[in-house]
């Protein structure tokens, strides 16, 4: 079998970009091995160009003696052809190896610093530092649930409190002039007394008026009788009625005093409660001032944990490349293996690029920019 | 109760990126590394409600492993988005055809992620 020198020249340089196309390579320790892939690659390609220039120098002059067409690698034939194909059954497998290595590697390196960057964000969000897009019920949402709650629940308490009392002091009041009443009432009693007693002077003076007169003022006297002895009653009466409104007088008086004593300690009450309320809301809302703080900064920390997950995506794309590259080295391969007849490279370039997947694979084709930096995510298409 | 996500890639580091953004977001996520493994997945947990699914991967592909799913009696309803960072349009004809609800390329963007996952899950 024979390999082309013109197939080599268009395959291995792309073998090449596509390994020094992953600026990463330079800085991950695992990644060097496939550079080397890319230089082996390189060397191969410079070894071949050397010796195509040399070859090409020396047709042209005979060119110029003979005026003959030459075929420039003609030589490049005679010296590569039988060697080529050993060499590359030798070193394709473990070029592949090596790349198979760095694809595992890089994955699990970049999985594990996902784990361990998973970890972090936890005890970031533990600690208060939470995002607005995460779940609405964080603590952020608790404290300014509270501060709402507090303003809503706590200051009607206070108004009802302060209602109560101004009803308080309304009943005292009504106490008050209850008991005014009542010692009018017991004035009144008072006068009852007086008008019985000299109710019973009168008849006294008319039962002595009726002794004088004889016989004829004996019937008088029989109603002096009377009269005197329901003045005693009336008497005994208004003397039980004052007494009675002396002790009413001395129980509204205490309830007075009570009504009063009682209201002077309601509002005392509502002061402390109204203070302890203001100290409340006081330190719930420097809570939530503090809340928003963690807010801000949760959000400033919660858009750098997305860059960073879109940044850390390189391992999937490098891994698209590397895989596409290891399946062109296996096709090499089996087709030395096989001991078929080459295509052209063009014909293996386009079968190589059907199996491209992104973008930058299409453009990475004649530039060594890698194009890993360009991408960026692109719309959700819905079906 | 947390919403389960199927992630199948077969790429490790970015099923872990997957999950890091969407466990975040209160979801329970279970992994696969390809189609087969995620069929075996759905036959074992109790409820999935949303897959996410990559289209190249080895032993069974993305598109494969929808079109096994629609076929199933018990999981053809639950909804499927591609996340791969295949662009061709034939690709997106097939997933469509196949059953696929959405369509994401890679690198994702987190938020851009969680709004597709929430649209389709409450769908």
């Amino acid at each position: 079998m024979t390999i082309h020198p013109r197939w080599l020249n268009a395959t291995l340089p792309a073998l090449a970009i596509a390994c020094a196309g992953l600026p990463l390579f330079h800085r991950v320790g695992a990644l060097e091995m496939l550079a080397v892939v890319g230089v082996a690659a390189a060397s191969i390609w410079a070894a071949i160009r050397s010796a195509r220039a040399a070859a090409t120098s020396a047709a042209n002059s005979a060119a110029d003696r003979t005026h003959q067409a030459v075929d420039a690698d003609a030589p490049l034939l005679a010296r590569y052809g039988d060697e080529l194909p050993p060499l590359l059954r030798g070193i394709l497998p473990v070029w592949r190896e090596h790349v198979e290595s760095v694809r595992s590697q890089t994955d699990e390196a970049v999985g594990e610093l996902v784990t361990n960057f998973s970890s972090i964000t936890e005890q970031f969000e533990a600690a208060g530092f939470k995002g607005t897009s995460e779940a609405p019920a964080g603590n952020q949402g608790t404290t300014i649930s509270l501060l709402t709650l507090c303003e809503r629940e706590l200051q009607p308490v206070i108004a009802s409190m302060t209602r109560i009392t101004d009803s308080k002091g309304a009943l005292a009041a009504s106490v008050h002039e209850l008991s005014a009443i009542t010692s009018e009432l017991q004035t009144m009693a008072s006068g009852v007394a007086d008008v019985a007693a000299q109710t019973n002077l009168l008849a006294i003076n008319a039962a002595i008026e009726a002794a004088r007169a004889g016989d004829a003022g004996r019937g008088f006297a029989v109603i002096a009788k009377e009269i005197r002895r329901l003045s005693q009653t009336s008497a005994q009466t208004a003397s039980q009625i004052t007494g009675r409104m002396a002790e009413i007088v001395k129980i509204m008086r205490s309830t007075s005093e009570a009504a009063a004593q009682a209201a002077t300690s309601d509002q005392s009450a509502i002061e402390l409660s109204g203070t302890v309320v203001e100290d409340v809301l006081s330190h719930v809302r420097e809570l939530s001032v503090e809340s928003q703080t963690m807010l801000d900064q949760g959000n400033v920390i919660r858009s750098h944990i997305e860059e960073l997950i879109v940044s850390l995506q390189f391992q999937d794309r490098v891994s698209q490349v590397i895989s596409v590259i290891d399946k062109d080295m296996e096709r090499l391969r089996d087709t030395i293996e096989a001991d078929a007849a080459l295509p052209t490279a063009d014909e293996w370039l386009v079968d190589l690029q059907a199996h491209y997947t992104m973008k930058e694979q299409r453009r990475s084709r004649g530039s060594t920019a890698s194009g890993f930096a360009d991408a960026a995510p692109a719309a959700v298409l819905f079906f | 109760m947390a919403k389960t996500v199927l992630i199948i890639d077969d790429s490790s580091s970015l099923r872990a990126l997957v999950k890091l953004s969407l466990s975040r977001a209160g979801y329970a996520v279970l992994e696969a590394c390809d189609g087969k493994e995620g069929l075996a997945q759905l036959e074992k947990a109790a409820k999935v409600h949303l897959i996410v699914s990559d289209v190249n991967m080895p032993n069974m592909d993305g598109i494969t492993f929808v079109t096994h799913v629609k076929r199933h009696a018990k999981h053809k309803f639950i909804p499927v988005i591609m996340l791969t960072t295949e662009d061709e349009r034939s690709k997106i004809e097939q997933a469509k055809a196949a059953g696929a609800r959405a369509w994401l390329t890679k690198p994702f963007n987190p938020p851009q992620l969680l709004d597709a996952v929430s649209k389709l899950v409450l769908a």
